[in-house]
């Protein structure tokens, strides 16, 4: 089904090939430093693992099909800088994966273990802890976390500024995650 | 920033920046550097990353218990968190031209032809704004004219989502079966042995239906040979070249259910919904093509099969569409 285009490893009659080599390594060598933290940071941004999985793999092809190759911190802000908006347009295709793997063969194995779905008691935990903040903190919580509200919505809702959104979201995921802590994982 | 901030408030507010559609480049630099300067940095970081991320893919029912538990107001409006997908269709068509996957050859007669590779979908926007979306080897020819929009679905899978125009009546054909919408979405699958069209939105009307076609679903509303197929119904028509070669057999043989569960590493969905059909009490179908070619990675529990289903619409811009045999058909969101 794969290699219709037998040109990815086996390009030893063009020129630019060193450089080519080169860049690819240093590409490599981005996956190897960083791929943790690209995949984290799409997660962050992303809905799902799989969304995330799919805009890395993107952001690393279109990294290797760059035609002037740079340094590896200037490759590095750019790997990021299209995840980014790669992770805007949400773009999947499939397609690339496979011509990724074949240079990113660890890629399967990269641990990527989300956690389980909550269960209902660490649910009532969380609201329990919850309940110990302020109201316009939790609401703001509930909102942005629970409901999915962007933070200008929410700050809209609340009539305050979205800085002390991000501030009461924090302080309300903070305090839920250490009094999760305790029990369970 | 205040001064005393501990690590899980820094990896709170970086966590909440990341989300930012507008993020500087700026400030990746500075998370990235963050994030890599220590190991708890990261370990707090990805801690409340995935708790974020576990409150989020609460049930709706437990949502709604939270909001009783804290003493709030009932939220503001109905919705869940959706994925903002405007751009996304758009961008992979884009991208698909990029990447020269596929292409539009003008043809004899006004007639244009598009051919989805062998092993990837691709989406159309046609001339008067519908969309069709071809699967995997699909060859679809459109021809409009002044009165009708003409399409003959060649071959394979295609998915339509058809502008309103009631003075051009949108006609498919595929295999000696004509369809005729005026604004609604249905799918068409053409291959050997029949012709399947199943209709997601509206009505559509069949005809010249060659052979002994069948209306799978509640009865049909038929008039001298015409038929119509409303939501959720769903027309198969078995077609007289039956003699090809046999379908791939379904490879059902080989269960991938083990103890109760399977799991799926970067498989495609039409794959994945096949093994859950054998398990589930609510069949779900590909109800468009796109559908197909998501990739899906994870374990699904036979014990919680519905929940896994019902997960689905969140974790893809997909949604549901009940057909009348009691089956589901999986279709993308629309724009």
């Amino acid at each position: 089904m794969r290699s219709k285009e037998p040109c990815t490893q086996a390009g030893h009659q063009s020129a630019p090939e060193q450089s080519g080599d080169e860049h690819r390594t240093a590409v490599k060598t981005l996956f190897r430093e960083h791929n943790r933290a690209l995949v984290s940071f799409l997660l962050a941004r992303l809905s799902s693992e799989q969304e995330a999985r799919d805009v890395a793999q993107e952001a690393y092809v279109r990294l290797l099909q760059l035609d002037s190759p740079g340094t590896i911190g200037f490759l590095r802000g750019y790997l990021f800088r299209i995840a980014a908006n790669l992770s805007v347009d949400r773009v999947r295709i499939r397609a690339v994966r496979e011509r990724t793997m074949e240079v990113f063969d660890e890629f399967s194995e990269v641990e990527m273990v989300e956690g389980q779905a909550m269960t209902h008691q660490e649910f009532e935990q969380a609201c329990e802890a919850l309940n110990e903040l302020a109201p316009r903190c939790r609401e703001a919580f509930v909102r942005h976390v629970v409901e999915g509200y962007s933070t200008p919505e929410v700050a809209r809702e609340l009539r305050v500024d979205e800085r002390t959104v991000r501030k009461y979201v924090t302080r309300a995921l903070v305090h839920c995650r250490a009094r999760l802590r305790g029990s369970g994982r | 920033m205040s001064g005393q901030q501990t690590v899980h408030e820094a990896a709170g507010d970086w966590l909440q920046r990341l989300d930012d559609s507008e993020l500087s480049e700026a400030d990746i630099q500075r998370w990235l550097e963050w994030f890599t300067e220590a190991d708890a940095h990261r370990r707090a970081f990805e801690e409340l990353r995935q708790l974020r991320a576990r409150l989020r893919a609460t049930p709706a029912s437990w949502r709604i218990e939270m909001r009783r538990k804290l003493n709030l107001q009932a939220p503001p409006a109905t919705r869940w968190w959706t994925p903002p997908r405007r751009w996304a269709l758009a961008a992979g068509v884009a991208v698909a031209v990029l990447a020269g996957l596929w292409w539009r050859g003008p043809h004899p007669g006004g007639e244009t032809l598009y051919v989805a590779a062998a092993d990837r979908h691709r989406v159309v926007r046609l001339d008067d704004g519908s969309t069709a979306a071809l699967g995997a080897g699909a060859v679809l020819a459109v021809s409009y004219s002044g009165e009708r929009r003409s399409l003959d679905v060649r071959r394979g899978e295609a998915y339509f989502e058809v502008r309103r125009d009631p003075g051009r009546p949108f006609m498919v054909w595929a295999g000696g079966v004509r369809v005729t919408a005026i604004g609604t979405a249905f799918n068409v699958l053409h291959n050997s042995r029949q012709v399947t069209v199943t209709v997601t939105e509206g009505v559509v009307w069949v005809d010249s239906v060659p052979g002994n076609g069948q209306v799978v679903g509640s009865p049909l509303v038929a008039s001298s040979g015409e038929t119509h197929l409303a939501v959720g119904q769903r027309l198969v028509v078995p077609l007289a070249t039956a003699a090809d070669a046999a379908p791939a057999a379904n490879a059902d043989g080989l269960s991938v259910w083990h103890n109760g569960r399977a799991d799926f590493i970067n498989a495609p969905l039409h794959e994945v919904l096949r093994v859950v059909n054998q398990r589930a009490d609510t069949p779900l179908d590909i109800g468009d093509p796109r559908v197909a070619y998501l990739t899906y990675s994870g374990t699904i529990m036979q014990a919680h099969l519905d929940e896994w289903i019902a997960s689905l619409p969140q974790v893809y811009a997909v949604r549901t569409v009940p057909l009348n045999d009691g089956r589901l058909a999986l279709v993308m969101r629309a724009q």
